[in-house]
């Protein structure tokens, strides 16, 4: 037993090109980030960077304006998802084609996607041509560059992202947990509640942090679907606008770290969330 | 409707089909109060299935599932089964893997809304019951897979069900584990009498544990009868190869004579005369109508021999030559393949010493020798 405790050194050499990958493009940019936030131009310590954005509400409330497109939006994708995948846990007929028509948002990307729902949806697009000639409304109703907009887009992608993560989770779930709840007395809403739910809580909660960190990092479709100078002026955009509209990285830093605090705290929460309900040591497993 | 006492189970005609496939046909099955049944046979022979249309966890297609007379089951109406009061046993065990034996084991009773001290108390019997007390607070991945069988067995009791049904449950444990759970199996049902269904592919567990066999081939019963009738007197030829009659040898009848009680038939296998002498008697009486239709008709037979059934040596008839090829040493006994002079393969069991290669004569004793119409040779 001792000798595999020996460090292998050939092995330590296959992970290197890893380990260089890594330090290179995440760890010495996120510390140099960090480094920046805390500096000014001069290279003095700092903390005038992070008093700024605090006290200047116009900067401030770039948080509260993302947290309010990203919350909404990761709760609808993940709640939608849970009765979705439940249903389809033990496959389906046309499954293939539903899960096809699923991926087709996320893999032509968020532009496309904007450039679609501006045509489809604006003004003179076939939604508002088609609701008013059924007399549903009778002038053009706005979809887009405002926040619904936003929140339509985050939703057609982030949708099937929480499904399919949810989906491969729940059918990974062993069939005869089910059974033998019935058998035991229980429901189909007891079983749900108190064998699936709380297996599908650790998947929930994975499901729920990639969610929220692709919304809370918004960019593209506040830009394209909302308003930027505005209601959809979201924490990514400030971030942007410093770096590459004012070139003061430090403050372009800054509002990263804050992004990245902000994130961090939530999926926290989460995890704390998961704790409380799943204590659980693995998930099915052998059963 | 939870029935409080199961006095009869009845399965009336009971079929199910999966889009094409009929996976089980006609099912026709009386289980008493009390009784340990087991439905045995081939993986695809519809055990599993059967035992899920009588839990109501798989809708039938036609068909009366029955308790005590009242129908819980035609294909139209159909009780659920949390509502039927059965248990099930699974082969993965199934133990909710969120929640610690004692929640477990708990679960049925919480749901039935029992008060929490008696809960306790008859959570702490049943664990104590499958040796299992102070694993309470264990989660199943913490345990070994006979200790979560006992609990996914402690789980099904401690409700009392009416049936339990048991779907190879030692199937997924090690040679030993599984003949200790056998013998704890056959304690547990000796002391709660609660009537059971096992389900097995493992003719030595069906024979160890059961009060009646029943035997299922794709989807149709082949014979029901008790472990000694099923072992001595097989039905058909499936039962016969699936009970252990390795030697299969095909010919025809030569003559077929009637002496009192015992049938004496004689038969031609590859030009060896083989005499069997048997007592047909109740069930085994289609048989011998059977096989004497077989005679008139000149159809061809099967022979079916138990391998610990050869003697060697020469006997007065049913004398054979065999070249030994394949020797297994088993420890007190040797288990030998080898060709016999009419080219067939025999296989025996013999605590002589045999080496490879070896010429030596076998006898069959007249009475081990079983004859079987040919059609279902599971061979062919």
């Amino acid at each position: 037993m001792s000798e595999e405790k020996r460090w292998d050194f050939s092995l330590v050499l296959t992970l290197l090109p890893a380990l260089l990958f890594i330090s290179f493009l995440f760890i010495y940019p996120f510390l140099y980030g960090l480094f920046l936030s805390f500096t000014n131009a001069d290279g003095n310590f700092t903390l005038a960077n992070y008093a700024r954005f605090f006290t200047d509400n116009w900067e401030f409330r770039t948080i509260g304006v993302t947290l309010g497109l990203a919350l909404p939006a990761t709760l609808i994708n993940v709640l939608l998802a849970i009765p979705f995948a439940y249903y389809m846990r033990h496959g389906m007929k046309g499954e293939k084609l539903i899960t096809f028509f699923l991926i087709v948002p996320i893999t032509l990307g968020t532009v496309l996607v904007a450039e679609g729902m501006l045509t489809f949806m604006g003004p003179h697009g076939w939604l508002n041509q088609f609701l008013m000639a059924s007399r549903i409304i009778d002038k053009p109703f706005r979809f887009t560059h405002n926040y619904l907009g936003v929140m339509i887009s985050l939703v057609l992608q982030g949708f099937p992202f929480a499904f399919l993560m949810l989906l491969g989770y729940v059918s990974g779930i062993n069939p005869d947990l089910e059974k033998a709840a019935q058998m035991l007395g229980a429901s189909k809403a007891e079983t749900f509640w108190k064998i699936l739910f709380p297996l599908m809580v650790p998947g929930i909660a994975i499901a729920f942090c990639l969610n929220f960190v692709m919304a809370f990092s918004v960019y593209p479709s506040a830009v394209l679907l909302g308003q930027p100078s505005g209601p959809t002026r979201v924490i990514s955009i400030s971030a942007y606008q410093w770096a590459f509209e004012k070139f003061d990285f430090n403050m372009g830093s800054t509002v990263s770290m804050i992004m990245a605090a902000i994130e961090l705290v939530v999926i926290i929460l989460v995890f704390v969330w998961r704790q409380r309900i799943y204590k659980g040591a693995s998930i099915v497993g052998k059963g | 409707m939870t029935m409080r006492e199961l006095k009869q189970l009845t399965i009336k005609n009971l079929i199910k089909r999966f889009s094409e496939k009929e996976a089980l046909n006609n099912f026709n099955l009386t289980v008493e109060k009390g009784e340990f049944v087991t439905f045995l046979g081939p993986s695809g022979c519809g055990k599993s299935t059967a035992l899920n249309c009588i839990a109501g966890l798989l809708p039938i297609t036609s068909g009366e599932i029955c308790v005590n007379e009242e129908c819980i089951d035609n294909g139209i109406i159909s009780t659920p089964p949390e509502k039927r009061g059965f248990g099930m046993v699974f082969q993965n065990y199934a133990l909710f893997p969120h929640l610690t034996v004692f929640k477990n084991v708990a679960f049925g009773l919480e749901l039935k809304k029992t008060p929490k001290n008696e809960i306790q108390e008859k959570v702490n019997n049943v664990l104590k019951m499958v040796h299992l007390e102070g694993y309470e607070n264990k989660f199943p991945s913490q345990m070994s897979g006979g200790e979560q069988q006992r609990v996914a067995i402690a789980r099904c009791i401690v409700l009392e069900p009416t049936l339990l049904m048991l779907d190879e449950p030692l199937s997924n444990l090690d040679a030993k584990l599984r003949n200790d759970m056998r013998y704890e199996l056959k304690t547990l049902h000796e002391r709660l009498q609660v009537t059971s269904i096992y389900v097995t592919h493992d003719q030595q567990e069906a024979l160890a544990l059961s009060d009646r066999i029943v035997v299922m081939k794709k989807g149709h019963i082949q014979q029901v009868g008790t472990p000694e009738e099923i072992y001595s007197h097989p039905a058909n030829l499936f039962v016969a190869d699936f009970m252990g009659f390795r030697n299969i040898w095909e010919g025809k009848i030569e003559e077929f004579t009637e002496n009192g009680a015992e049938t004496k038939i004689v038969v031609n296998i590859g030009g060896s005369k083989l005499t069997s002498h048997t007592r047909f008697n109740g069930n085994s009486r289609s048989l011998k109508s059977a096989l004497e239709e077989t005679f008139k008709s000149k159809q061809a037979i099967c022979t079916a021999i138990r391998p610990e059934d050869f003697l060697i040596g020469k006997g007065a008839i049913n004398n054979l030559k065999c070249r030994a090829d394949i020797v297994e040493y088993l420890g007190q006994i040797s288990h030998v393949t080898g060709v016999l002079d009419n080219n067939n393969q025999a296989d025996f069991r013999t605590s002589e010493k045999i080496t490879s290669g070896v010429n030596l004569d076998l006898f069959i004793p007249p009475e081990k020798l079983l004859i079987f119409p040919k059609e279902g040779n599971p061979h062919v």
